[in-house]
């Protein structure tokens, strides 16, 4: 017959049916005329002839199937039977590919964010060579806590053989946001001073212009601008190559602008400025701090680099002058850039986002197991159906493939909705963006994922799906008709599965609510916590005071006492802070105190903070003992502090501290002023970078600005009301003091507070996200069983109540069932849960005895509404009409 | 017996009718076989036309519509070429096995 006929068959179907019906119908008649020849009446003939024929339907299934090609027309029609059967049930269908849309469209979101996030390669050259240098101290050894000084850097750049290139990069305090003139209008702008090799290290050019060269070290100042600060910033004028920005005291010349993909940390640095011979950073280089960053020589390991640098810096060290109170104890440390990218941009990013990645496929478990259940009850309401259609004659590779059909339409569907939830999900977190990323990390669909997790999903659909056919058509249909009804053989084995499976399902959605639980009561309570501060009501922001129109100490303080006298005029206004900085954070200073032996190293546990006389009311900060700064603690009064509890409970335990003299550094620096302690007060808790989810009280010393003068200014202004209108006025009050001031970091404390909690909130949010998913899922699936379960034994209900047991036993059997899968559930999830604390404790805050209380709450808020899902096909089953019931048997 | 050595003796039996019998409809062959072989062959239809259809798509027969004896309308079947060829193979295969199981039944 060859090719073209098989094909033509195909798209003739119905054509080729009705061939083999003639020919069949001819042999019949045929055979009756015989018959009738031989003697038999036409009757007789016909029902002889039709006997030895058999039946004509399965004959011309079977003669048809002979045909191949026309069994990919057979598929078609398998495809759109099963369409029908689904539109029959749309609660199925309709459950079964939003559960498996949940579940592949989550896992694939996550799994997609995680690889851009912590798998895709840094995007420089090189970048499993690239590495970068802390100072730890003993317990810090593997995250690195200090920045080098810069004649570390130095001494590490002519010495060094391990590496190819080294940079330094500095984000350290005094290094911030300033203005800069551009086309006569002031621009805020982030310059970051770096060496000359920064952008040879990491094998990046410039978009526009160059990067720096030989020749820009005899400039003041020379700068490569980010794109985003040239885009948004300079209006991405062509023209910038060659120009100058001005500052203060210096014309900066700009030589480049780099791409639009190239980026490094901090994210808001908006140019990077060379440090050329003639800057602080080399007059002065041990009071210049830096980050070192370096490109590894091919195959030298980090343990081998960093050996070396504490070799070479060792003696270096030892020259270093006493009274800039280096700390000598500390070794260097060469950490991986990529790993270290991530903890810089977000503590625990990596531990959270592995989380969520455990979290997802559990979702994704539970979608197929209660996909996997919908499906099995569903096959064993089909029984009867199957072996119907077995009798008349469809093989078993026949119902097989009806079935692959019906399951395959809803995986595609599933698929199809995963995908799109997987890209909506994605896309709203590159909006939201509630995460820094690491510099250059995009975060695109990953099609591997896409399809592990689409496989995944229709592997299950298939096994469910196919498994009891396969078993159900290979018994004799005689067997399964005559028994539909009892449980029997495999009906019993795939309830026991079905009930298995639904107590998988509580047991994970169980395990993720607890988790839930945990982190949303760990986030509250951090949230909730005192942070011995006001933070409503108070308007922030800084001013910086440019160092050639305010040089020393004193016109600084004046300049602030003038400041705090306008500013106290404003209507509306309680008190007007002064700080140095916000608040007192990360201990940065040793401490002497007056009369006691200390320790040979200078070691960092004190934090010293400038304020003014309102600072401590602005912000509600107590008064425990003494007094607080006022006009008398001036420049020509003796030196005053105040310390904090922490400070008076860790060096005057037990003792009055009030009188006491200390020194912010060696006891025998003659530089530095002893101070006399006039007061203490109440403690202030801030955020570490080395602990998340985590409090601490750093000893701190403050000092009376007009005794120091800081060249940086934070203001707290404490208001009545809304602090949204102050910007303006303050301003203005500003410009009225001296033109040339911008106020920056508007709202800034504020803004810390809430980024120090972002990620926390975060990953509460997506938890939180998660676990109810899982319950709905759970929950879905629970009804589904109880529905089916209820279906199958309609008879048996029928027969008990037509024997006078009444609505309430049948209903409290059912709600018990229920309950007995469900309690299994919540305990094995419970002891997963306990099981799994020990990886979360870093993320969990205020959580004592291992959480008993809060597992015992989601064990029981289970119970309670799976106990609901339960009862509404309980009451179903109650309703029922045992007369009904019985007759519809 | 297994079905797909039936199977090889139907195919056997039909290809062996058609290089008899020219062009035979479905009923004709079954008649042909019953009698020739004294009514100790009885063909199944159930089992003749799914086989015809296949031996059709092997190319071995080929098939066209025409009027039998008494006008009616019927599918008659022929060999080809390669049907013949079958045929011959068929029929070399089916003698070793019938002188196997011969050998076999006489070993006392």
């Amino acid at each position: 017959m060859g090719m073209w006929h098989r094909l033509t068959n195909l798209l003739r179907r119905e054509r080729v049916d009705a061939e083999i019906d003639e020919e069949l119908r001819a042999h019949l008649e045929m055979a009756v005329e015989d018959g009738t020849r031989a003697g038999m009446s036409d009757e007789e003939a016909r029902r002889a002839a039709r006997l030895r024929f058999g039946n004509p339907v399965t004959m011309r299934e079977q003669t048809a199937g002979a045909d191949v090609a026309l069994s990919l027309d057979g598929m078609w029609r398998d495809v759109r039977y099963a369409l029908r059967q689904l539109k029959r049930s749309p609660g199925f269908a309709v459950t079964a590919v939003l559960t498996l849309a949940l579940g592949i469209g989550a896992t694939t979101a996550i799994f997609s964010i995680v690889e851009g996030v912590l798998l895709r390669p840094l995007p420089y050259q090189h970048p499993e060579r690239l590495v970068v240098v802390w100072q730890s101290s003993a317990e810090h050894r593997t995250t690195g806590e200090y920045f080098s000084t810069y004649r570390e850097f130095e001494a590490w750049q002519q010495n060094s053989r391990s590496f190819e290139k080294l940079a330094a990069l500095s984000w350290a305090t005094g290094v911030s946001s300033s203005p800069v003139l551009w086309r006569g209008q002031p621009v805020d702008m982030l310059a970051i001073p770096v060496s000359m090799d920064f952008f040879p290290m990491l094998g990046v050019s410039a978009q526009m212009g160059r990067t720096f060269s030989q020749a820009d070290l005899n400039n003041n100042c020379t700068l490569v601008l980010s794109h985003a600060f040239w885009q948004e910033k300079l209006g991405g004028a062509r023209d910038v190559v060659g120009q100058s920005l001005s500052t203060e005291d210096s014309n900066c010349l700009v030589v480049g602008v780099m791409a639009k993909s190239f980026s490094f940390y901090p994210a808001k640095t908006a140019a990077w400025k060379l440090i050329t011979p003639g800057s602080e950073f080399a007059k002065k280089p041990w009071s210049a701090m830096a980050g070192v960053f370096g490109l590894l020589k091919p195959g030298v390991t980090r343990e081998a680099a960093a050996a070396e640098l504490q070799a070479i810096q060792t003696p270096v060290v030892a020259e270093a002058p006493a009274d800039e109170g280096i700390f000598r104890k500390l070794a260097p440390v060469v950490i991986g850039l990529q790993d270290n990218f991530t903890w810089l941009t977000g503590r625990n990013l990596r531990r959270g986002l592995w989380l969520l990645l455990g979290a997802s496929s559990l979702i994704l478990l539970v979608a197929c197991v209660n996909v996997g259940n919908l499906l099995l009850g569903r096959s064993i309401e089909r029984a009867r159906e199957l072996a119907v259609r077995a009798a008349l004659g469809a093989g078993r590779a026949r119902l097989v493939s009806q079935l692959m059909a019906e399951s395959l339409l809803l995986a595609a569907c599933g698929t199809a909705a995963g995908m799109a939830l997987a890209m909506g999900l994605l896309q709203w977190f590159r909006a939201a963006s509630p995460v820094e990323l690491p510099p250059g990390s995009t975060i695109t669909m990953d099609w591997c994922v896409l399809g592990f997790t689409a496989g995944v999903g229709i592997a299950a659909l298939l096994m469910f799906g196919l498994l009891p056919a396969w078993r159900g058509s290979g018994t004799d249909p005689n067997t399964v008709l005559k028994a539909y009804g009892w449980a029997q053989g495999h009906t019993v084995s795939a309830q026991r599965t079905t009930r298995t499976l639904v107590v998988a399902q509580v047991a994970l959605s169980m395990l993720l609510l607890a988790v839930a639980g945990l982190l949303a009561e760990s986030l509250w309570k951090l949230m909730a916590t005192d942070l011995g501060y006001r933070t409503e009501d108070v308007f922030t922001a800084q001013v910086q005071l440019p160092a050639h129109r305010y040089p020393d100490a004193s016109t600084r303080s004046r300049f602030a006492a003038e400041l705090t006298g306008s500013l106290g005029s404003l209507p509306g206004v309680r008190a007007v802070g002064l700080g140095s900085r916000y608040l007192p954070m990360g201990p940065t200073d040793s401490l002497s105190v007056e009369g006691r032996a200390e320790s040979k190293e200078a070691t960092a546990d004190v934090t010293e903070l400038d304020v003014n006389a309102g600072y401590f009311a602005a912000l509600g900060i107590p008064l425990l003992q003494g007094r607080l700064f006022d006009s008398g603690d001036h420049s020509k009064a003796p030196e005053v502090a105040i310390i904090n509890e922490a400070a008076a409970k860790r060096y005057f335990p037990g003792m009055n501290p009030l009188g006491h003299s200390i020194k912010l550094g060696r006891a025998d620096d003659g530089k530095l002023p002893w101070l006399t302690i006039a007061g203490v007060v109440s403690n202030v808790k801030t955020m570490t970078v080395f602990q998340e989810m985590g409090y601490v009280e750093t000893p701190a010393v403050y000092r009376p600005i007009a005794q120091t003068g800081p060249p940086s200014l934070a203001l707290m202004i404490a208001v009545n009301g809304k602090t949204a209108d102050l910007a303006s006025e303050v301003e203005q009050r500003l410009s009225a003091i001296d033109r040339g001031l911008v106020l920056e970091d508007i709202g800034g404390m504020q803004a810390m507070r809430s980024a120090d909690l972002s990620q926390p909130q975060f990953r509460t949010m997506l938890f939180g996200g998660f676990a109810m998913l899982a319950l709905a899922l759970a929950l879905v699936g629970l009804y589904g069983v109880l529905s089916q379960m209820i279906v199958r034994r309609r008879r048996d209900i029928g027969v008990r109540m037509a024997l006078g047991a009444d609505r309430e036993r049948i209903l409290r059997s059912i709600v018990l069932q229920a309950c007995a899968m469900t309690v299994t559930g919540i305990v094995i999830g419970a002891a997963g849960a306990v099981a799994t604390m020990r990886l979360l404790h870093e993320l969990l805050y205020g959580i004592h005895a291992k959480g008993a209380g809060e597992m015992a709450a989601a064990g029981a808020a289970m119970l309670v509404v799976t106990i609901a899902a339960a009862l509404i096909p309980a009451r179903r089953a109650a309703g029922l009409d045992p007369v009904e019931t019985l007759r519809a048997e | 017996m297994p079905r797909y050595e039936l199977q090889g003796s139907l195919d056997l039996l039909v290809l062996k009718t058609l290089a008899q019998r020219e062009k035979l409809h479905g009923y004709g062959i079954v008649l042909h076989i019953q009698r020739v072989s004294d009514e100790l062959v009885c063909v199944e239809e159930g089992s003749l036309y799914p086989a015809l259809h296949r031996m059709e798509q092997s190319g071995w027969i080929a098939s066209e519509w025409a009027l039998t004896e008494t006008g009616r309308r019927a599918k008659y079947y022929r060999l080809t070429a390669a049907g013949r060829k079958q045929l011959e193979k068929a029929e070399e295969s089916f003698e070793q096995m019938v002188k196997g199981v011969r050998a076999v039944l006489r070993y006392a």
